[in-house]
């Protein structure tokens, strides 16, 4: 959200819809959040009728977001006199103890709820998150192993896994992930793109070479997929002979022309330039034309 | 949002599901509305019937002119805009049809 | 055949009270669903399954997007003759009886309430304080067929076929207003019954269907037959061109 819409907002409705279009779309706009409250929303919070709690947990999350403890107290304060036994304030509360780093109140919370209700996505998402803030890797990665077995259709949890994979190194593993997400969004171009850049560190080329042009078919704009199809190429060209060697280099130089014209696009300066040509000649790509 | 491409046909499926809902909201507004109008000016037998095929036929052409060029990004297919809705329409044209022509057309009650 | 003459006082106090009642009706009873429906909880083996096989279809339809050895490996998961995950799981039926199971039962009579009881209930009603008018004439001439249709329990043989009788308006409101509702309660709305109808003929009201192994013998014959066609093969060419 650009700060140009912010600045119009001049009353506490207006920043209520904001604050709903957030909501919505899931962003995290932490910072802004807890402005708007406090200039507009918190003295006119009765204003927004049963909304209010809504607003009043999204605030909270934004406040643990940005370190102020004060204001997500009073959040929760508000909503556990109105929800005293519900499962969803519980697991705020113990988000509170998570950003005061006291992990293991937090999880005697979670465990506490989910001897209730056993497949709550959320609070067992929390336990994991936990699990990574103390950075605890292995167990964490166990612990998501375990979780995809309950939900082997969450794909949130199969990116999560493949960033920790990718951490660890371990591309094989990272790779059945990402195979998993393309499973789900096979029109994402990012997820083929990533998919792609771990082949090529595995060294499959052809693959990468295959997932790097259908990434660049879903969104021709996509940088990383050009320069992925410029390396992959430029690592099969002197591999294989015949045909198939002369459409690669035909390939490396259509990616080659499609780089220029995007940084000529852009209208980049000379030193911008000069540096890309001498990256190309670094890896021995290709000549450089000015 | 759809894709279209020369061989590789990307769809999002839900992005269709939203525009035949659209598609199925005009639809149903102008079955109703229609409904409404030919009841009130009391138009009988195949006259009423032409009216509702007009105006749903009208309807379309009006999409079509608001998509224009980027009619391909929305629906597959031309014809599916004209045809797949009209006679899901009926049912309320004919209900509204008949409801305002009893309430509106004193001659024959 | 000479003009019948209805009553003014009919269309006020038969046919437009019928079309807002069950217009009203539907309203009330999407809001009825949305406060009845409470967020159950699912226990975890049912979850297991249903993602089990959310997972199976997507390697079904998105397979092709994936390298061949990629897909075999999932199919193989899945489908192995030995130690395939829908070979394996033997789960027993679970339909369960809903008279030992007080939840099951609670959840079994809201649904009724909600899809059959106003069914019944305003039918019936409708029946009983509204029966036997004719209500209004369609504008448009009908041949003899429609009789019954359009004129349920008024038995006169001699009248013009686009009379419609009361109970018959009931019923064409029903059909009519369908799509209304999406119109006025946005798509998925709990008041298209008639839908809730087709639902539960074919058993697919629940996202979950009542006897897992059936589904998963199914969904294990369906992945068994998915050949891999890799969609991707030769993608190079499109851009050679």
């Amino acid at each position: 959200m650009s700060t140009t819409n912010l600045e119009k907002i001049k009353n506490w409705n207006d920043a209520g819809s904001q604050l709903r279009t957030w909501r919505d779309d899931n962003v995290r706009m932490s910072k802004e959040t807890l402005d708007l409250w406090s200039t507009y929303i918190a003295p006119s919070i009765n204003r927004l009728g049963d909304e209010k709690w809504l607003v009043y947990e999204q605030v909270f999350l934004a406040a643990l977001d940005c370190q102020n403890l004060t204001i997500a107290e009073d959040c929760l304060a508000a909503l556990k006199a109105q929800f005293s036994s519900s499962k969803r304030v519980k697991k705020l509360f113990a988000m509170k103890y998570e950003a005061i780093e006291d992990y293991q109140k937090a999880l005697d919370i979670y465990d506490s709820i989910l001897e209730e209700d056993e497949t709550n996505a959320h609070v067992l998402k929390r336990k994991l998150a936990c699990l990574k803030a103390q950075n605890r890797i292995n167990e964490y990665v166990k612990e998501l192993n375990e979780y995809l077995k309950l939900f082997q259709a969450d794909h949130e949890a199969w990116l999560e896994l493949c960033d920790v994979y990718l951490s660890e190194m371990d591309f094989a593993k990272a790779a059945f992930c990402l195979e998993e997400l393309i499973l789900m969004y096979p029109h994402n171009h990012v997820y083929q793109q990533r998919y792609a850049d771990i082949k090529y560190t595995q060294g499959q080329y052809d693959l990468a070479k295959t997932y790097y042009l259908y990434s660049l078919k879903l969104n021709p704009k996509n940088v990383r997929s050009l320069y992925g199809l410029l390396l992959t190429t430029a690592n099969l060209k002197s591999s294989q002979k015949s045909k198939e060697g002369a459409d690669n280099s035909k390939l490396n130089l259509w990616a080659r022309e499609e780089l220029d014209k995007k940084y000529k696009e852009v209208d980049s300066d000379r030193n911008l330039m000069n540096s890309v040509n001498d990256m190309f000649q670094y890896l021995a790509i290709g000549k450089a034309e000015k | 949002m759809m894709m279209k491409n020369d061989q590789l046909l990307a769809l999002s499926e839900s992005a269709i599901r939203y525009n035949h809902f659209l598609l199925d909201y005009c639809q149903t507004s102008i079955s109703a509305l229609s409904g409404c109008t030919a009841g009130i000016i009391g138009l009988t037998g195949l006259y009423g019937f032409l009216f509702y095929f007009i105006c749903s036929i009208l309807m379309s052409f009006v999409l079509v002119a608001f998509l224009g060029k980027n009619k391909s990004d929305y629906f597959l297919s031309t014809q599916s805009l004209f045809t797949s809705t009209i006679w899901s329409g009926l049912q309320t044209y004919l209900l509204f049809w008949t409801f305002l022509y009893g309430m509106c057309i004193d001659s024959i009650i | 055949m000479a003009e019948l003459l209805l009553d003014s006082k009919i269309r006020f106090w038969v046919f437009l009270p019928l079309m807002a009642i069950t217009f009203l009706v539907g309203i009330i009873k999407h809001y009825l669903f949305i406060f009845m429906s409470n967020d159950k909880t699912v226990d975890k083996q049912q979850l297991t399954d249903s993602q089990a096989l959310l997972r199976s279809r997507l390697i079904r339809e998105n397979g092709k997007y994936l390298p061949k050895e990629s897909f075999l490996m999932r199919k193989n998961y899945f489908t192995n003759e030995d130690s395939g995950f829908f070979v394996k799981q033997k789960r027993q039926s679970t339909v369960k009886n809903p008279m030992s199971d007080p939840k099951a039962m609670t959840e079994m009579l809201k649904g009724n309430f909600l899809n059959m009881i106003p069914m019944v209930v305003i039918g019936g009603w409708i029946n009983w304080a509204y029966a036997g008018f004719l209500c209004t004439k369609v504008p448009f001439p009908l041949t003899f067929r429609f009789k019954p249709m359009l004129q349920k329990d008024v038995n006169l043989v001699s009248l013009d076929a686009s009379w419609v009788s009361s109970a018959s308006w009931y019923i064409i409101n029903l059909f009519g207003l369908r799509s209304m509702y999406n119109l006025v309660l946005g798509e998925n709305n709990a008041a298209d019954q008639t839908k809730a109808m087709q639902d539960q003929m074919s058993g697919a009201a629940l996202s979950m269907p009542d006897d897992i192994s059936k589904a998963f013998k199914a969904e294990n014959e369906s992945l068994t037959i998915t050949e891999h066609k890799w969609l991707l093969k030769g993608i190079e060419q499109s851009f050679l061109n």
